[in-house]
């Protein structure tokens, strides 16, 4: 899904942590201030001012060493990161900020350094983006603030701009559709972990342009599918949303019983009325719920839930009250309940409803075939409806993923290479495969007759062999020599060599 | 669009009487309802409507290990499943493979494969599935159905429009039956690099019908297509490709 009218206006603070201190006490800007952190290896600088840096403190020396640093006349402050602390005063400042944006959230990682705000439809009242932008930077210089802004159409894109294009007072604005000017930027700017980021700078791999030119599939098994989320994340092919810093209003209903309830019409009654007065807190905001949670707390303090989840928002108590009626059919409870919560966990407006599971058709299909996906869902348990999904592996087990429906936007299917056609791959895969003893006319040749559990099968015809082998690096090594056969009665079989102790085994069939 | 010739007009003709013979012996169907062709002649003359007839279910049986009815139903079922609409396919055995399908021509993002925990589920599933307009095809491997379920299933197609294709083994044939044409699916010894089968009608309506086609799959198109060379007198001679090149597929 390509967003395309939406900007983003990402706020970075470089070392976010320092600058809160000395914003908040401007005196430490004349001393030497450390923030160290306690490792198992003992205690490490994390952070260090420009007095600090220009003595010769490095970060991630040990304390003791940089205490040799250290002059007579210094005054030293040493403090310990507060990562809580931090965040906190990051989440305050962007709602300080709320006067740019409808929608502002920080970034998502353990040490939040940048703030994102949606800023679209936005930049009019402020004479353009540039101008809001720099309205933004000019504020956050008069409180003492150090930061760079960037505006772009993603939010990875944002976040690379501001890193490494933006300078103090000096925001950038990408327009839409000019994302290929961050393909000269380093690596970094994908917000990649340590781990992937070494990788790459020892194959040689220093700027976005490089690994865009490298083929997807080979990049998830060499690096994880992380590095091509981010691929997709930065050119606005996978949506990411900002998941807002103000506190989400809950929408729970809860009733106290003074005497336990134990027969199902009493619960069922119960969880009615109870479903009704929930969804009139949603109503009139013209809001709706994919995600419902029902607990039920029973006299011996013990408790069981049932969990609701749907293809799209929906306020439609007929239906969810159906939904709830299938799965309080699987309800074991082991005493009379004298506490019941209803909590709808996932609110959205009805009017954006979620991406349809199928496009095309017309709406009341898409709806029609939504229902029925959650009827499903709830009577069989989410993890029997399924949306398969290929994966670039070429070991037929681990070749399909198989999603929940409820996932089924952020599943994206690889494509199967275009040499193999129709009947390369049997319509039915069994779950493991059955060892088989094969009789063949030549040594390492195709079998010849087969025998599984007492039945014989005579092979009468068989395809080359095709090598099917995994990489070193995907953990289990397999290499099997895989034959499609044909029975002398017309059957068609898979069958396999295992290279490594030369058994045979029967994996699959054009059932 | 080509000129309308006797042969079509004929043809035509058959059909609507076929259809109205259908009517008086079954009642009037509530809907509308069309054929669809399977793009495959012969096995569409097999059918009564000359294709699928929208709101109706059709039972493949097969006899044994990789019989084909299987294979040959889900390649039907991908060809009548009318456009923009999803397939449903109900997985009791648990080893249906998706990527089998998307090389035989499959829109997987518009699949949805139901694994359910017993052939109670599969059939409540298959029968809710069938209720439901917007699904276009609905597919199970049912073993057990009784006669009442079987007619449930049968009215819940009808009202809906909907298509079923029910897989079971050969030892289903002397159960009752809803289905508007029963076929058993044969594996026939093909000795080339696809795979060939013969469709015999074992029932229309519940009559003993009996006639049969030879189709096999086009390996590279990935649909059927009638074998005429079936009649071939000659005997089968076992044949063996041995290995002389190997074709590679590595995680690289």
């Amino acid at each position: 899904m390509r967003t395309g009218t939406q900007r983003i206006l990402c706020l970075w603070f470089p070392e976010w942590t320092l600058q809160r201190l000395v914003v908040a006490r401007p005196e430490l800007d004349r001393c030497l201030l450390l923030l160290t952190e306690r490792m198992q290896q003992g205690e490490f600088v994390r952070y260090g001012n420009r007095l600090a840096q220009k003595r010769g403190v490095r970060v991630g020396m040990p304390v003791s060493e940089a205490r040799t640093f250290f002059r007579p006349r210094d005054r030293i402050i040493m403090e310990a990161v507060q990562p809580p602390q931090d965040r906190q005063a990051l989440i305050e400042l962007a709602l300080r900020c709320e006067r740019f944006s409808f929608r502002i959230g920080l970034e998502e990682t353990d040490h939040p350094e940048s703030i994102l705000m949606d800023v679209t439809g936005v930049a009019q009242f402020f004479s353009g983006e540039q101008g809001l932008a720099e309205e933004l930077a000019r504020a956050l210089s008069n409180k003492r603030y150090n930061s760079r802004i960037a505006i772009s159409e993603t939010i990875g894109s944002a976040w690379a701009a501001a890193h490494f294009l933006a300078g103090p007072l000096q925001p950038v604005v990408i327009p839409a559709g000019e994302l290929n000017r961050l393909e000269p930027m380093p690596v970094m700017g994908l917000r990649l972990d340590d781990s992937t980021l070494t990788k790459l700078q020892r194959l040689g791999i220093q700027t976005i342009r490089q690994v865009l030119a490298l083929d997807r599939a080979s990049l998830t098994s060499r690096f994880g599918a992380e590095i091509v989320t981010r691929l997709d994340q930065l050119r606005g092919r996978r949506p990411e949303t900002i998941t807002p810093c103000h506190p989400l209003p809950t929408y729970r209903v809860e009733r106290n019983l003074e005497e336990g309830i134990s027969h199902p019409e009493a619960i069922q009654q119960l969880w009615s009325l109870l479903l009704r007065q929930l969804l009139d807190l949603l109503t009139p905001k013209c809001l709706g719920t994919r995600h419902l949670e029902c607990r039920f707390i029973m006299e011996d303090r013990t408790s069981q839930s049932l969990s609701l989840r749907l293809c799209e928002a929906t306020n439609d108590q007929q239906h969810i009250a159906d939904l709830l009626r299938l799965q309080q059919e699987k309800l074991r409870l082991s005493s009379p309940v004298v506490v019941l919560i209803i909590e709808a966990l996932d609110v959205s407006p009805l009017e954006t409803i979620q991406q349809e599971l199928f496009d095309g058709g017309t709406r009341g299909h898409a709806r029609q075939f939504s229902m029925l996906v959650n009827r499903l869902s709830s009577r069989l348990g989410a993890e029997a409806v399924l949306v398969p999904c290929l994966l670039p592996d070429p070991v037929p087990e681990r070749a399909v993923q198989m999603h929940r429906v409820s996932d089924a936007n952020s599943a994206e299917s690889t494509t199967f290479p275009a040499r193999f056609h129709g009947v390369d791959r049997p319509t039915a895969l069994f779950p493991e495969p059955r060892p088989v003893e094969v009789i063949a006319m030549l040594p390492d040749g195709p079998p010849a007759v087969m025998f599984w559990q007492g039945i014989r099968f005579d092979i009468s015809y068989s395809t080359e062999p095709e090598r099917i082998e995994s990489g070193w690096w995907d953990g289990e090594y397999v290499c099997r020599d895989y034959y499609r056969v044909e029975t002398s009665s017309g059957q068609w079989l898979w069958v396999f060599r295992h290279l490594q102790d030369h058994l045979w085994f029967w994996h699959g069939e054009f059932f | 669009m080509g000129k309308l010739n006797l042969y079509d007009t004929q043809k035509q003709t058959i059909v609507e009487l076929q259809s109205r013979i259908r009517a008086c012996e079954r009642g009037a169907f509530a809907h509308s309802t069309r054929s669809l062709t399977t793009g495959c002649d012969a096995l569409d003359t097999l059918f009564p409507g000359q294709g699928v007839r929208q709101g109706s279910l059709v039972e493949w049986l097969g006899d044994s290990n990789a019989s084909g009815a299987g294979t040959v139903s889900l390649m039907t079922g991908r060809r009548v499943c009318p456009a923009g609409r999803p397939l449903v396919l109900i997985d009791t055995r648990h080893d249906l493979f998706p990527l089998s399908l998307s090389l035989l021509g499959f829109d997987l993002s518009r699949l949805i494969l139901i694994r359910p925990a017993s052939e109670r589920e599969a059939l409540w599933a298959c029968e809710e599935a069938l209720r439901c307009e917007a699904v276009g095809v609905v597919w199970a491997n049912i073993e057990q159905i009784t006669s009442t379920s079987f007619r449930r299933l049968q009215l819940a197609a009808e009202d809906s429009a909907g298509i079923g294709f029910l897989v079971r083994s050969a030892k289903a044939v002397h159960q009752p039956s809803w289905a508007e044409v029963r076929f058993k699916v044969h594996p026939r010894p093909s000795m080339c690099s696809s795979p060939g089968f013969q469709v015999e009608v074992i029932s229309h309506h519940g009559k003993p019908h009996h006639s049969m086609a030879d189709i096999m799959i086009d390996n590279w198109k990935g649909t059927l297509y009638e074998n005429r060379n079936s009649a071939n007198p000659l005997p089968l001679v076992p044949r063996m490709d041995v290995a002389t090149t190997r074709r590679r597929s590595t995680g690289t």
